[in-house]
């Protein structure tokens, strides 16, 4: 009995010395908790040289690199608060819609790609579903992208030069898979979150 | 023959003597009260004590990140341990070893704006962070034994040096941002050990010490840190032998 006892004390401490008591990320909270607003931006931006920029009507939702599916703004209440919500930040630092993307300085290319397709591509470069493929501009980070279950909204904001598509901003929301847990308003927080973290886009 | 009988009786003395520490350790009850300050205070020799020690971690501040505007870890930490191991000269008062500790510090914190997550690169976050920090000194050890030859309590100050590896983390869902560093660590303690029962082998170990470590470290513009400072409090099992 006493070496039973023995035992059962000396495992629970070694538990306690190794792990403590650990929460990981993903484990508690709400799903706004769980909810990450990124905005990655290139610091030599210069907001007076864009006035006006290009935006679809709809959105990529991507599983891996050959399984997209376009999803109009007609066609979903999250993607069509999602335009909106960009519209309106962009519009707040000075921005000009145009429907012409000829017209545009700036293009923006709002998706939604899952953990599978983030792992595998991003952030070194990725199949576009507008502009084809592209490499991204170099992040010197010290930031990894580890495998959780979770997806990702992107809005990327940048001008076409030749075949490439120069990002001048990205946001980025990590969100739990699977719509349901996400509410339309905790998405637009999120993207005003993404905006508010980058006043290098603003004109004003 | 004078020579002879000499050598015999040495031979004979030695072996009494042997036999009477052996009979006297084997059967403890029958010593006399002062007989181990008498045998110990005699004995020459090296005493080694090895410790494994359950080691909790104080943080004395927030570990560069700012409590009320951008938090990082000020929290306890029950994650930690210990392994050390001293010999013990001059009279067993002058104890040199050496240890390696390790503290895992973390905290999840509230949804904040962290800017500055890239350094001169533009990248900023928001989100409730899950912050982490583990620390791994691997010291010198260089102690005093104030009652070296007590039968049960032999309090002691020790001084630690040596260098410290540590790992910092803010990590929001799948994005880890990290970083690691190498610094130098000075550590006074004070403590005692405590020997479950009179002379015997085995005893525990607790120990009350200070960390200073040079590490330093920047995540964001809101957590950074030219040092790193934190309180232990190790609990553990030590054996004793000669």
């Amino acid at each position: 009995m006493k070496r039973r006892i023995s035992l059962i004390i000396s495992v629970f401490t070694l538990t306690i010395m190794f792990t403590g008591c650990y929460n990981y990320p993903g484990e508690k909270g709400t799903a706004f908790d769980q909810m990450v607003s990124i905005s990655q931006w290139n610091v030599h931006y210069d907001a007076s040289e864009y006035s006006t920029y290009y935006m679809p009507d709809g959105i990529y939702i991507m599983k891996d690199k050959n399984d997209k599916k376009y999803v109009d703004r007609t066609e979903s209440d999250m993607v069509d608060a999602l335009l909106l919500t960009i519209d309106k930040n962009m519009s707040t630092y000075g921005y000009t819609k145009v429907t012409d993307t000829l017209l545009a300085d700036l293009r923006i290319a709002p998706s939604y790609i899952d953990k599978t397709y983030v792992s595998a591509y991003y952030p070194y470069g990725y199949y576009d579903p507008y502009w084809g493929y592209y490499y991204s501009y170099p992040y010197y980070t010290p930031v990894y992208y580890t495998s959780y279950s979770v997806g990702a909204l992107l809005f990327e904001v940048g001008e076409i030069s030749g075949k490439d598509f120069n990002i001048e901003f990205r946001g980025s929301i990590r969100m739990l898979l699977g719509e349901a847990s996400n509410t339309t308003s905790q998405v637009k927080s999120c993207v005003n979150e993404c905006f508010k973290q980058a006043p290098i886009l603003n004109k004003n | 023959m004078k020579r002879l009988i000499l050598i015999l009786l040495i031979t004979l003395s030695i072996g009494v003597v042997k036999a009477q520490e052996e009979v006297e350790l084997k059967s403890p009850a029958r010593m006399p009260s002062n007989f181990d300050s008498q045998f110990h205070s005699t004995k020459k020799g090296v005493k080694q004590y090895y410790t494994i020690a359950w080691s909790i971690g104080f943080p004395t501040s927030d570990f560069g990140g700012h409590s009320n505007v951008v938090p990082y870890i000020s929290n306890t930490s029950c994650a930690g341990g210990l392994l050390a191991g001293q010999a013990f000269v001059l009279d067993n008062k002058l104890g040199l070893g050496v240890s390696i500790g390790w503290n895992n510090f973390y905290q999840s914190n509230p949804r904040t704006v962290y800017n500055g997550v890239d350094g001169d690169n533009g990248m900023a976050i928001t989100g409730a962070a899950y912050a982490y920090m583990s620390t791994t000194p691997i010291k010198f050890l260089l102690s005093y034994a104030f009652a070296p030859n007590s039968p049960i309590f032999n309090p002691y100050f020790t001084l630690g040096m040596g260098a410290s590896y540590m790992t910092q983390h803010l990590m929001f869902q799948d994005i880890d941002v990290w970083t690691d560093n190498w610094g130098f660590v000075v550590s006074p303690e004070i403590g005692t050990y405590i020997r479950f029962g009179k002379n015997a082998m085995w005893g525990a170990n607790i120990g009350f010490g200070y960390n200073y470590c040079t590490n330093q470290f920047r995540l964001t513009d809101n957590i950074n840190a030219n040092n790193i400072q934190y309180l232990n409090l190790n609990i553990g099992l030590t054996i004793m032998v000669n």
